[in-house]
């Protein structure tokens, strides 16, 4: 099963390219790495066995990569997943 | 935003808008769908003109087909193209780069263009008596820019301003007894029929004083008057869908239609300059030239990229005509920040949903740079500053077209505007 989510972030390097290919080593390209107005988020495609389990497998692909999880958004559709 | 608020966002006001259609959202492949995959009224196309000589030949290679549907195309003279432009019956033209000083608020939109990095043997000025003592000058019937070169170069180089003459296209050198004859086209390319004293030829000559590249024409647009701009957008409100078809009137949330364009133009260009050598082939024996020299003058004689020299050339130019009285003085020289990167290498994405993600993206007014590593390159909004949306595409997604469908929801979101993307060179 994929879990669609965004987890908003701090770097873990002042250089978008840098820090896009830690994510990407880190495991995480099934990510959109960007930013948005300023502000840092890595938008996740995630398989996973469940919810829980995507959130926090990808929280550890932001941490192996050098950032920090500031704040996790979950669209309407993933609503009922991260309920459960 | 992916996720961050379940409402949409509307831009404008909505009484502004014509809602043409409105459909269950469920009836849509996505909630960003793109309106690609909706059946709507087309929308007024943008008018293109441009000429048709043999410079300009690979800028309008194939153009037609990749204006289909966007705009349409109309060849005509510079002169007409320049009066049509500045009424407003075309709103994009390929026009001879004095045409641009002499409009009024106009902007590049294209970085095609137009140049020479040195000789560029179709406009030549030959000479009977010495530089310094030409007191008349015979000019080609069809260039107001060479003809102001000349000028430039004759004044600043040996002081003179001679008393100016036309030349009609069928009379010959011989028939005018000017002290000097400005030549363009092929008239210029092929051997003079007379010998001269001396013989410059103005791009040779333009590098050689100035150190810069010489922009004889390019994509020009009114800054500002989109009348002819509209598109389609999508808005979802509760369960529906509603589609719009935005006009003239409600312009400003478009996904910028002249950066389409502008990527369009830059698209042709780089086809056209790729067939260099089919258009050689076909235009030479119409125009009486040796194919070598056709070759040689389509593929190095000239330059189609718009870049920071050729600006510098081109402001260099206003500066001087300007200073002359040739030009109207305080014309803005502006340029789309979109303008000076091409399109090409963002298209070489071997994954074809996201190369598709990538050109709606250019096409939304985003910008491309490459990167190195695991991202294939780097997608820009138009905001350019520190609050602005930007974000990486990679080579090798885990899904690629989960990759796209997230770009494209992205380019979506940005919230800012980008209908006025312009910079300005200071004149």
């Amino acid at each position: 099963m994929s879990y669609e989510f965004t987890l908003w972030v701090r770097p873990g390097t002042s250089d978008p390219d840098a820090w896009a290919n830690a994510v990407y080593e880190a495991g995480g390209d099934d990510s959109l790495v960007g930013s948005d107005c300023g502000q840092d988020y890595i938008r996740f495609d995630r398989e996973a066995a469940s919810f829980d389990e995507a959130v926090r497998s990808a929280m550890r692909t932001v941490l192996q990569a050098g950032g920090q999880v500031n704040r996790l958004d979950v669209p309407e559709a993933q609503l009922a997943w991260a309920a459960q | 935003m992916p996720t961050r608020t379940p409402t949409p966002t509307i831009r404008e006001p909505r009484r502004s808008t014509r809602p043409i259609l409105t459909m269950p959202a469920t009836l849509t492949n996505e909630s960003d769908s793109t309106p690609a995959s909706v059946p709507v009224a087309a929308p007024p196309r943008v008018a293109v003109g441009a000429v048709s000589y043999l410079n300009s030949k690979p800028l309008i290679e194939g153009l037609d087909e990749l204006l289909e549907g966007h705009a349409t195309l109309r060849l005509d003279y510079p002169s007409r193209l320049a009066d049509d432009l500045a009424s407003g019956a075309l709103d994009v033209a390929l026009i001879p780069s004095i045409e641009y000083f002499r409009g009024q608020n106009y902007e590049v939109i294209s970085d095609a263009c137009v140049a020479a990095h040195g000789p560029v043997l179709s406009v030549k000025l030959y000479s009977r008596v010495p530089w310094g003592e030409v007191r008349s000058l015979a000019l080609d019937e069809g260039s107001r820019t060479s003809a102001t070169l000349a000028r430039i170069l004759l004044a600043e180089r040996h002081g003179v301003f001679p008393k100016l003459e036309p030349l009609p296209l069928d009379h010959r050198t011989q028939d005018s007894s000017a002290d000097a004859i400005l030549l363009i086209g092929d008239r210029a390319i092929l051997p003079p029929q007379e010998k001269f004293l001396g013989t410059w030829d103005l791009g040779e000559e333009w590098l050689e004083w100035t150190g810069l590249p010489f922009v004889f024409a390019m994509w020009v647009g009114r800054r500002g008057v989109r009348s002819q701009e509209s598109g389609v957008r999508m808005e979802k409100h509760d369960n529906l869908v509603e589609v719009t078809y935005v006009t003239s009137s409600s312009h400003s949330a478009l996904r910028t239609p002249r950066s389409a364009l502008a990527n369009l133009l830059s698209a042709a260009r780089d086809l056209g300059v790729a067939r260099l050598d089919d258009i050689a082939r076909r235009e030479a024996p119409l125009l009486g030239l040796s194919l070598p020299t056709t070759v040689s003058y389509l593929s190095e004689n000239l330059q189609y990229h718009l870049g920071p020299a050729e600006r510098n050339g081109l402001k260099l130019f206003y500066e001087l005509a300007a200073g002359m009285g040739l030009a109207p003085n305080g014309v803005e020289l502006r340029f789309r920040q979109d303008c000076s990167r091409s399109p090409h290498e963002a298209m070489m994405h071997p994954n074809k949903h996201i190369r598709a993600a990538i050109e709606y993206a250019l096409a939304c007014g985003w910008r491309f740079t490459p990167s190195q590593g695991h991202a294939f390159g780097r997608l820009w909004c138009p905001e350019q500053t520190r609050e602005d949306c930007h974000f990486s595409v990679w080579s090798t997604p885990r899904n690629p077209q989960g990759h796209a469908r997230y770009i494209r929801s992205q380019v979506d979101a940005c919230p800012h505007v980008h209908t006025d993307t312009t910079t300005t060179e200071e004149s």
